[in-house]
């Protein structure tokens, strides 16, 4: 349990309350290192990124698999969860600081709200096939929706 | 004109009837009649006193309560030092309504981080808030049961506390939505326990000449939580570094502080500055009548019949419905309007309770004086501000410049402050102070249960469509139509709050009587009123009967007979009046209580359960009034012996016995129940003479055994001739107490009877 704020990683793309065009690419510094990490939820050394976008992340130590729903038709493919189907649910996982986004589904709660469509991203660390600590890195930004 | 009014316009011709027949004398043709006339006129005689007691004392009763009509109030400091106490209880209570803020509001701003720290998705995390919320809004009224007489608030303060405190630690530890759940429902559960126990605690602590700056003071109190909350929350957040974990391991801490300051908390006893001063001016007795303490649901019954309540109840729903999902549908607008981030709309609410503490610091001493002066005032002068909060806060949202919208929405802000306190000192002053709790718990609910969901309901629908401005401009309507709904307790505020004393001076005249060991009737209604919706029926009935005693009520069809029997066994609560048993007030009583005080009631018509036999239905009888089996059977027994032919007949369907045989199995039920008052309503209607003559021989049998009888007829020959004494109705007044040979000779009462009887023996 942690509580004092990690404050390893920082987002640097948006920044808090931007507003962007899309495709909107999010970055982020990650202060202990970068260098050696790469997506592979098989291999349990393996470390990486978690974005999970409009959505609540992994609970800490969950697997990968807890993001299939209980009737979903992936838990009877072979090799799901993968890439497809977790970008239909909007977990994206990357070794890089940085993610691009190409299309959001619109957010905005009326259209008489307003031309700002709100969304967030959260970033967390991941190591073979589960989230790692508790750290979570959000970010609240709007997409422009003139 | 109202049915109230019109009933007042009418009392002056009907009141008193004793007078207008003369003394209430009973004639006697036994010596056990004899007996029962003289204590009948004794009792008659000591009711008689307390009704004119508690007029003579009403006023010494306001002033005692602190209604002195005069436009002053004594000094703050004053006021406490009168009260006894000191700062102390109102300091300590302040503090814990402060700490209960910060880990309310850690909660709401630290949900996104606690939401991906969880991985617990935002629709739960709102549906966890929802929990909460119905455990604030359900922990009100078990509380309320509890604490009932009991004079425990004290401990259940600090308990509380201490709970509250350990609960804000955890949250701080949790691990998982379930952990998170569970938390947050104990918690609920906490605050709750404080929406019905600080306030009535604060105000039986207090004289009544300070109750209104104490709700001040602990309002504001409340109010300055919600400036140091989320500067508290931003502190140990942005400038410290803690997580939400921390925040609230930090927060839990300082609620425990503020738990050990309040450790010295006590009860004063429920009543101490209402029932005690009344008993004071009253004559101070001792010994009081046995005490009947109504339960949970009957004080809630009884609190919701009470006019000004009802009126209360709905302006703290549309209160509710302002303040409940307001912060929702506000930070929507103050960020799509405004550009406000969570640090902007943080400072923007912080800023707000300054306008309500400045607000109440002003209010105070004047709030305190308008009401002591006339609480129809205060109520009036509540009524304002509400509508004046409800029209400037959806004005609010149109203004130009930020500025303006603090400043609008301050101002409403401090106007839903003051209608606040304003509510809660009417509430809490109307109703006996045993039933404080159960008012605060009602009041609860009706904000944050009622106003709160139906507001997120109808706001949601309008923000969906027309976005979060023109949602918030919506609120108006409701508002203004609140305001005018309170702004008519003004007219009924006062007579509550008599009605109120009323029933204080009432008891203590009655403990006065007792202790001085004054004989007291078996049953006795005083000014009973009874509507049924609109239409009132019954207009300040008095109605006596004394232990042994065999009365008739008489009257025509539609007078208000049997309805005046459904007061009296508990089917149907009087809109005003009391009715009491042996001295007690059973006024409120559920039913089935007053069946085990012993009342019983044989319905007109053929009370029988038609699919049953007669044996299942006197045992029926039995098992409903919790009888012993050896009792029933003896009972049962009992009943054959005094009707033959329901023996004859013991296995045959009730449905199948004839009128004359139903009403003798109905009858039979006063031989197995064996209560002390039987209430018997159209006891010959459609039978035989015969069978008639058989039925009243077997009520005089009954009443000879000592139960006292009500015998309710439309048949004025059968009734004068079973009983001494007569009671006669006429359009829901009491026109006539007094012998049964004396109604006999009122052609002008019995004219009517008579000639609806001719007129429907010519129609048929």
């Amino acid at each position: 349990m942690a509580f004092k704020i990690d404050e390893t990683i920082t987002i640097t793309a948006p920044k808090a309350r931007d507003t962007v065009r899309l495709p909107v690419t999010i970055r982020w510094d990650d202060g202990n290192s970068a260098a050696n990490l790469r997506v592979d939820p098989r291999d349990p050394n393996a470390e990486y990124y978690g974005v999970f976008v409009d959505r609540a992340p992994l609970g800490p130590n969950r697997r990968i698999e807890s993001l299939i729903g209980k009737g979903d038709s992936c838990r009877r493919t072979p090799g799901c969860p993968d890439a497809a189907f977790l970008a239909r649910i909007k977990v994206f996982f990357t070794a890089k600081p940085e993610l691009t986004l190409e299309f959001l589904t619109d957010l905005r709660p009326s259209r008489r709200g307003g031309t700002k469509d709100p969304h967030e991203a959260t970033i967390v660390r991941m190591r073979g096939d589960r989230r790692v600590g508790e750290a979570a890195f959000l970010v609240n930004y709007f997409v422009d929706r003139t | 004109m109202t049915p109230t009014k019109a009933a007042a316009a009418r009392k002056p011709a009907r009141k008193k009837p004793a007078a207008e027949n003369g003394a209430k004398t009973r004639a006697s043709r036994t010596p056990r009649r004899d007996a029962v006339a003289d204590a009948t006129a004794a009792a008659d005689a000591a009711i008689e006193e307390v009704v004119a007691a508690k007029e003579r004392m009403r006023g010494v009763a306001r002033e005692a309560l602190g209604i002195s009509g005069r436009d002053t109030a004594p000094p703050l400091r004053e006021g406490l030092a009168l009260s006894g106490v000191g700062w102390y209880p109102l300091v300590a209570l302040s503090t814990l309504v402060v700490v209960d803020e910060l880990q309310g509001y850690a909660f709401f701003v630290l949900g996104p981080e606690i939401s991906s720290t969880l991985g617990i998705g935002k629709g739960a995390l709102a549906g966890l808030s929802t929990l909460k919320i119905l455990a604030i809004t359900l922990a009100t009224l078990p509380t309320a049961a509890y604490i009932q007489q009991r004079g425990r608030r004290g401990i259940i303060s600090i308990v509380n506390a201490f709970a509250w405190s350990a609960l804000t630690l955890l949250t701080g530890l949790v691990s998982g939505a379930w952990g998170l759940a569970g938390v947050l429902l104990a918690d609920g559960a906490t605050t709750g326990t404080v929406r019905a126990t600080h306030t009535p605690l604060l105000m039986d602590t207090h004289a009544p000449s300070v109750r209104v700056r104490v709700l001040s003071f602990y309002r504001g109190a409340d109010a300055f939580g919600n400036i140091a909350a989320p500067l508290a929350v931003a502190l140990l957040s942005a400038v410290f570094g803690f997580t939400w974990r921390g925040v609230f391991i930090i927060l839990g801490v300082v609620s425990l502080l503020a738990a050990i300051v309040s450790v010295r908390l006590r009860d004063p006893g429920v009543g101490r500055w209402d029932t005690a001063r009344v008993r004071e001016v009253v004559g101070g007795a001792t010994a009081g009548p046995e005490q009947v303490r109504l339960g949970f649901f009957e004080v809630c019954r009884r609190l919701l019949i009470i006019p000004t309540v009802k009126r209360i109840l709905a302006a703290s729903a549309v209160l509710g419905m302002f303040i409940v999902p307001l912060n929702t549908f506000f930070f929507f607008f103050l960020e799509q309007r405004w550009g406000l981030g969570p640090g902007g709309r943080g400072v923007f609410f912080a800023v707000l309770p300054v306008f309500a503490i400045g607000a109440f610091a002003v209010f105070g001493k004047r709030g305190e004086a308008l009401f002591q002066r006339d609480p129809a005032a205060f109520v009036r002068a509540s009524s304002v501000v509400l509508g004046v909060g409800a029209i400037l806060l959806p004005l609010s949202v149109y203004s130009p410049v930020l500025l303006g919208l603090v400043v609008l929405f301050g101002v409403s802000f401090a106007c839903f402050g003051l209608l606040g306190i304003g509510l809660t000192m009417t509430l809490l002053s109307i109703v006996p102070a045993p039933m404080r709790p159960h008012a605060a718990a009602l009041a609860g609910i009706f904000t944050a249960a009622v106003g709160g969901f139906g507001g997120i309901l109808l706001l949601g629908g309008v923000e969906s469509t027309l976005g979060s401005t023109a949602a918030i401009g919506f609120l108006v309507v409701p508002g203004v139509i609140s305001a005018l709904v309170l702004r008519t307790a003004a007219h009924t505020v006062n007579s509550d709050f008599d009605r109120m004393l009323d029933e204080l001076v009432e008891e203590e005249e009655l403990s006065v009587l007792r202790s001085r060991g004054a004989h007291l009737p078996l049953l006795s209604c005083r000014g009973i009123d009874f509507a049924y919706g609109r239409l009132q029926v019954l207009f300040d009935v008095d109605f006596t009967v004394d232990a042994g005693e065999m009365v008739a009520l008489l009257g025509t069809n539609g007078a208000g007979k049997s309805t005046l029997l459904k007061v009296i066994s508990g089917i149907g609560l009087p809109s005003q009046g009391t009715v009491r048993m042996d001295g007690a007030d059973i006024t409120y009583l559920d039913a089935e209580r007053r069946v085990t005080r012993g009342i019983t009631q044989i319905p007109g018509g053929r009370a029988v359960f038609g699919p049953m036999t007669v044996a299942d239905n006197l045992r029926v009888f039995g098992y409903s009034y919790g009888r012993r089996r050896d009792a029933i059977e003896s009972g049962i027994d009992e009943s054959f012996a005094a009707f033959p032919r329901l023996a004859e007949r013991r296995d045959q369907l009730a449905s199948t016995l004839s009128g004359g045989e139903q009403q003798m199995l109905g009858l039979s039920k006063a031989l197995i129940v064996k209560p002390r008052l039987l209430l018997i309503d159209e006891l010959s209607l459609g039978l035989a003479p015969k069978i008639v003559g058989e039925l009243l021989e077997m009520v005089r049998r009954i009443n000879e055994g000592g139960t006292a009888i009500v015998l309710v007829e439309q048949s004025v020959n059968i009734a004068l001739s079973a009983v001494e004494h007569a009671y006669f109705m006429e359009k829901g007044e009491m026109r006539f107490d007094g012998r049964a040979a004396e109604l006999l000779g009122r052609d002008d009462l019995l004219r009517s009877v008579f000639l609806e009887g001719a007129t429907k023996a010519v129609l048929t």
